[in-house]
């Protein structure tokens, strides 16, 4: 294995994110913290810190050629987000928040993984600081922390595609570039642009500069982080629901897709694509949703409802988890509803979490095909999406995700009931499901007024890990518990 | 740039990674879908499964913004056609990779005019440029060798013996197809004029058309013979038949060794001069027949290169005076130093690497580019193509005032590369060959673009 191009790349994910604890710090100083306060020093220290490691690793990898294959590309990945959060946890710890280092360390997971479940429940009386750190690692995180370097490091060659097909769910083969390096630019500016948009869009609609540019960061991330107690619901105003909507949708979108139809390639709308079963599937659940509301209420929808409904099918389908209700007061077939599209997320190639849209629409054809197979074994039925034949490889794999992520579900939360005895059935299934799936909110214990600081440290640390596994899609981690990918010869 | 190229075998591949090394945007498409995915995941560029010869899939690629439009495949038929295609949709430069000398006739119809294809490249001719360079040339003091070995330059040393010493240039009676370009004598350096005066010890550089040069030879030197050389190829491969074309001169006898029963016949009916012999040159027996160990030249050029490696190495054991031979697998290309200084192999020729290079100067957007440091140190030799805003466009040569210390050596026009003369016409699109010191390439420059 090629340490050196590992050690090289890890000490450029520290640089940048030192970078980021230092604009963090300038912000703070900037809103009226002082340099002696708590938080101002979390973060003179961190960044030290951050420097120092990536010091060390630049050390380690000085020497040795940067040539980049699979197995590497999936350890810088697997490594640079365990460091990250663990990095990332340290303004949380060095500030002296009311909390543990697990709190501290979840809190940066769900950050960096834009889960946007939180471990703090006082997290609106942070400093201003702290909670520009909070929703920066979201908008960090959204695109991906690697991806950065993708577009920087023209040196890295074909090696830039593998890491970038591994850390986002999108595949390089969406872009019209020949140079991974420019579509990933392309695809940063996109980001860039989107965010001042929503930034933009949240002022006008009334919040202040401060929280729109919060809540913009952790919108376009599919986050959910938010700087108020009562997250979206505080500010009491159908506008920036609205807004909030609108952008998480295009969030939850294929941005390659949206990049697409900028430049004006209006051929691939007429495409059967993941798109078109994104927007469905958000249309068909606000309807679910308001067919139950009707059932709670005993109103017929309105306006209110259909908006309350919206915005609780597309926060949940798109991971974001923002709240403006408290969707556990509502029968169980919403619940059941919702906790059905968490499983399945938004499109690929977008930066919301989830198995994605287009793996489940292959399942199921492929499911179909299969009981077709049965009746009728010799007929040949090709499967197509978006303009391409898949391959049966493709299918064989999108099969085998869903099978591992399942199973990964289910022994999580075998997991955590054992450590949580006092947890409702409910209450485990849907944090294991919230934080694998990087949703934020779950049901019961763990819904969207509450959090998780009553958990153990045990299980904070364990849904972390869950956290980031399902942000990188398994792979990029678990490769790193494979004992014969440590070995030079095996 | 963006550049499209289609065929991922040896040519393509390699093309792909030397242009996206070099910052293009590139895409490449290629019909093995299997090749697809292990393409994807080595290269730094877009890789596409399909046909590259269908205007749909041109169309979804967007040809009419492509820079450059590349079709590299095997087949010539699908190289035109592709390339066909591109210009037809809009793509700026096509370039096509063809084999079969009949799409270079243009007696009857100019293909290039009519499939609209700007540039025709044959791999393997400017791999036998490579190869014939040594073997035309030998004991020559410097050779550098420029259009596809339609115009060389060479240095020659003025012997004693020589009936030219004493003679002014004007009186020589060159053939006009050879003109004489700097005159060294004592460390310095001249530019000829047709009153210079040659005298013994002088190092003249000579440019002009190979054989002629080899004729000049005699004239400058007449104590050193013309002696027969004995040539050897191993394969009757797109190489050999291009190497065997380009030594045509009576002074060469080729002998070549094919595998292939029809290809021997074919061979010996298209080239009644050579001996073709039908039998494998893996056989020691079959080498030692034929006598290689007198052969003055041994040429590996099949496709096969460990064969290639593998044969040298035993011709040069049985006593070849020169081995050479062609690689074509990019994964050898760490060995060829090794071949060269270990081995004993004199030229190690790559049709991948050859047209890679051919490719860049080709596709670069600067309007001069350097081929070669003049031997010794008196200047460099530049390639400048003349755009239509380029202040010398429409004059004679005799009209256009190079400063001293530059040479006008090759006038390339429409794939014909000539010597110029006084009263030849520059026209845009054409490229012109000069000899310029370095102290006075800006303003050689400047005159032209």
């Amino acid at each position: 294995m090629n340490s050196a191009i590992i050690y090289k790349l890890l000490s450029m994910v520290l640089l940048a994110l030192s970078a980021v604890f230092a604009l963090c710090a300038c912000a703070g100083l900037l809103l009226g913290e002082s340099i002696r306060d708590d938080s101002i020093q979390a973060f003179i220290l961190t960044v030290a810190v951050s420097i120092g490691i990536a010091l060390i690793c630049h050390i380690l990898g000085r020497k040795g050629e940067a040539k980049l294959f699979r197995r590497e590309a999936l350890f810088v990945i697997g490594i640079s987000w365990i460091l990250a959060t663990f990095i990332g946890a340290l303004p949380y710890i060095l500030t002296h928040v009311n909390g543990s280092i697990a709190d501290a360390i979840f809190e940066s997971a769900s950050g960096l993984t834009t889960t946007g479940a939180t471990a703090y429940s006082d997290f609106h009386e942070f400093p201003k600081s702290l909670l520009i750190w909070r929703s920066m690692s979201q908008w960090a995180g959204g695109l991906g922390v690697v991806v950065f370097f993708v577009a920087i490091l023209s040196s890295l060659g074909a090696g830039a595609k593998i890491l970038f097909s591994n850390e986002s769910s999108g595949t390089s083969a969406d872009f019209d570039h020949g140079r991974i390096q420019s579509g990933a630019f392309l695809l940063m500016l996109f980001y860039l642009g989107l965010s001042s948009a929503c930034a933009i869009a949240y002022k006008l609609g009334g919040m202040d500069w401060f929280q729109a540019i919060n809540h913009a960061m952790t919108t376009v991330s599919t986050g959910g982080f938010s700087t108020e107690a009562m997250s979206m619901g505080q500010f009491q105003s159908p506008t920036l629901e609205w807004i909030s909507i609108v952008f998480m949708l295009v969030s939850g979108t294929t941005f390659v897709y949206i990049i697409r139809l900028f430049r004006g390639q209006t051929h691939i709308l007429r495409q059967s694509n993941e798109v078109y079963w994104f927007y469905g599937l958000v249309a068909g659940t606000t309807l679910l949703l308001m067919v139950f509301l009707v059932d709670l209420t005993g109103q017929l929808p309105d306006h209110e409802s259909l908006r309350v409904s919206a915005f609780q099918a597309v926060s949940i389908i798109t991971t974001t988890g923002y709240a403006t209700t408290d969707f556990n007061q509502w029968l169980p077939p919403a619940e059941m509803t919702l906790l059905l599209v968490m499983f399945i997320g938004g499109c690929s190639g977008s930066t919301s979490g989830g198995v994605k849209v287009v793996r489940i629409v292959i399942a199921i054809r492929a499911a179909t095909r299969s009981i077709t197979h049965a009746f009728r074994p010799n007929v040949t039925i090709p499967m197509r999406m978006g303009g391409q034949t898949l391959s049966e490889r493709a299918i064989h794999s999108v099969v085998l995700f869903i099978i591992l992520m399942t199973a990964l579900q289910l022994l999580a939360m075998l997991f955590v009931s054992a450590n949580e005895p006092n947890l409702s059935f409910a209450g485990v299934f849907s944090c294991v499901q919230a934080t694998l799936f990087n949703i934020g909110p779950g049901f019961e214990e763990v819904g969207p007024t509450e959090n998780f600081q009553f958990l153990r440290s045990s299980t904070k640390i364990f849904l972390s890990l869950l956290m980031i596994l399902g942000r990188l899609e398994l792979y990029a981690v678990l490769v790193l518990f494979i004992p014969s990918a440590w070995k030079r010869f095996s | 740039m963006k550049i499209i190229i289609i065929g991922a075998g040896e040519v393509g591949h390699n093309l792909c990674t030397t242009l996206s090394a070099a910052g293009h945007n590139v895409t490449l498409i290629e019909q093995s879908e299997v090749r697809c995915e292990k393409l994807d995941e080595e290269q730094n560029a877009r890789i596409i499964h399909g046909n590259g010869s269908s205007a749909r899939q041109l169309v979804d690629v967007d040809v009419a913004s492509c820079d450059a439009f590349l079709a590299m495949t095997s087949d010539d038929r699908t190289n035109v056609i592709s390339c066909s295609l591109a210009k037809g949709l809009g793509a700026k430069n096509t370039i096509a990779r063809i084999h079969d000398e009949t799409y270079s006739d243009n007696s009857v119809i100019n293909y290039q005019l009519h499939f609209g294809i700007d540039l025709l490249v044959n791999p393997e001719a400017i791999c036998a440029v490579e190869l014939a360079k040594e073997i035309r040339s030998a004991g020559r003091v410097a050779v550098e060798n420029f259009a596809r070995g339609q115009i060389e330059v060479q240095q020659q040393k003025v012997a004693a013996k020589s009936r030219l010493i004493g003679k002014k240039l004007k009186d020589l009676k060159l053939d006009p197809r050879v003109r004489i370009g700097y005159i060294q004598r004592e460390g310095t350096s001249e530019v000829a004029s047709a009153d210079s005066l040659l005298e013994e010890g002088d190092i003249v550089t000579l440019f002009g058309h190979p054989e002629e040069l080899f004729t000049l030879r005699e004239r400058f030197d007449p104590a050193h013979k013309i002696d027969i050389a004995r040539v050897v190829l191993f394969g009757g491969s797109e190489t050999a038949i291009s190497l065997i074309r380009l030594l045509t001169n009576p002074r060469f006898k080729v002998r070549v060794i094919e595998k292939d029963k029809a290809k021997c016949r074919s061979l010996a009916e298209r080239f009644p001069n050579i001996t073709v012999i039908h039998g494998d040159a893996t056989s020691l027996r079959l080498l030692e027949e034929e006598q290689i160990g007198g052969a003055d030249y041994f040429v590996a050029c099949t496709k096969d290169d460990e064969e290639n490696i593998l044969t040298c190495l035993q011709a040069a054991k049985l006593g070849a005076d020169h081995v050479q031979l062609v690689i074509n697998k990019g994964d050898y290309d760490q060995l060829l130093g090794i071949l060269k200084t270990m081995l004993g192999i004199e030229v190690v020729v790559s049709p991948r690497q050859a047209t890679a290079e051919f490719m860049l100067r080709n596709l670069s957007s600067e309007s001069s580019a350097k081929l070669a440091e003049v031997p010794g140190g008196g200047g460099q030799i530049v390639e400048v193509r003349i755009k239509h805003s380029s202040p010398c466009v429409g004059k004679k040569i005799k009209d256009i005032q190079l400063p001293a210390g530059a040479v006008f050596v090759a006038l390339l026009h429409k794939f014909k590369a000539k010597v110029p003369a006084a009263d030849d016409i520059i026209l845009a699109g054409d490229r012109v060959v000069l000899i310029v010191s370095e102290s006075q390439q800006k303003a050689v420059l400047a005159s032209l673009v």
